[in-house]
């Protein structure tokens, strides 16, 4: 379920390129997903810095779709800016790294735009195509 | 063996994200961060790539605009953030019981002004003293410029500059503009003691958001 919601999300923002350059022609419809799933990884991983989030994506579309960095980190400056996430830096390699990990505050509203994410797909679905199922 | 990047070839790197005119220590540290762990992923698939190919291939992946794209929409997103902040700030003021404390200033400095001889000296002492309270604030914005060396976004954000020499100079000029008029118009005097309160909030509200924001950094990157 969460691989199928995953890539319905991914493949079609514009702050996405897929493999094949398969871009669906409506992106505004999956623009505000990166949002929501920045903080679905972050509440599975606890922390993680941005070049990780964008291979763990990679790895779980199976090399599908990657999210540009001009795209991951003002998506992750704007999570922060709103407290949903917090920084942590450390040193690791001769060289700082910024961690991101999600607040009490981000916990629940990831919960939240789950939910919603959930929904609006199984609306879109019984509209789209009554017939099948998740 | 995986291959990893040196202390002087980070250093390098850390240099090269510099020179694209990315003169704030978070996005340095992380630019960097991603272009060495990417460069590192590179090493990984092809070792026998050079240091500058792999760079290269590492860059690549920023698009276009590069490092100065992300630059730019951080520093959107942190002013339209204070904006908001502030906002929300400045109505907690205007709403029970701290629009009380409000409504006295509004009444004190309204009767404070038949005490002036000429109204528009009240209004140029009323923004004066709105000035003389940003000095000691300007003084630790400039104190606290850099940090160990290290200037940030997120500081320079909250700078109280502009507001402060902003709203001094709105009540100034438009005083002297006015002049005429606030003497005949008592109505106007309640105006400018209206701005001035708030210019006097806007300073309450900014004050907290910078000390917010340079706390948060001193704890995140771990200075003193």
């Amino acid at each position: 379920m969460y691989k199928i919601l995953m890539y319905i999300c991914f493949s079609t923002g514009h702050c996405f390129v897929p493999r094949n350059d398969k871009k669906m022609k409506n992106s505004q419809l999956y623009k505000g997903s990166l949002n929501t799933i920045i903080m679905k990884l972050l509440e599975e991983n606890g922390k993680m810095y941005g070049y990780e989030i964008t291979q763990k994506v990679k790895a779980i579309t199976q090399g599908e779709l990657n999210i540009t960095e001009g795209a991951l980190y003002p998506a992750l400056h704007k999570l922060e800016a709103e407290g949903i996430l917090d920084v942590e830096i450390e040193k690791v390699d001769n060289r700082m790294r910024k961690y991101y990990k999600l607040t009490e505050a981000g916990t629940k509203e990831t919960v939240n735009r789950l939910a919603e994410l959930e929904d609006f797909i199984r609306t879109m679905q019984s509209l789209v195509n009554p017939k099948l199922e998740f | 063996m995986e291959k990893k990047l040196s202390v002087e070839q980070i250093e390098y790197i850390s240099n090269y994200v510099a020179s694209h005119d990315i003169k704030w220590y978070e996005l340095q540290l992380e630019l960097t961060d991603h272009m060495v762990t990417s460069m590192e992923e590179f090493w990984a698939k092809d070792p026998e790539l050079t240091f500058h190919q792999v760079k290269q291939y590492a860059e690549d992946t920023f698009g276009r605009k590069g490092f100065k794209a992300i630059e730019e929409e951080r520093t959107q997103i942190l002013k339209r953030e204070f904006r908001k902040t502030q906002w929300k700030m400045i109505t907690a003021y205007l709403k029970f019981p701290k629009i009380f404390a409000c409504l006295l200033a509004l009444i004190i400095s309204y009767k404070l002004s038949f005490y002036f001889d000429k109204p528009v000296k009240f209004i140029s002492v009323l923004f004066v003293f709105l000035l003389a309270l940003y000095i000691p604030f300007m003084y630790s914005y400039f104190k606290n410029r850099k940090i160990n060396g290290k200037r940030f976004l997120q500081i320079e954000i909250s700078s109280p500059m502009v507001l402060g020499f902003g709203f001094m100079n709105l009540g100034l000029n438009f005083g002297n503009v006015c002049k005429e008029w606030v003497e005949q118009y008592n109505v106007l005097r309640i105006i400018f003691c209206a701005i001035w309160v708030l210019g006097i909030l806007i300073f309450i509200t900014g004050k907290q958001i910078y000390k917010n924001s340079l706390a948060n950094i001193k704890k995140q990157y771990q200075l003193t």
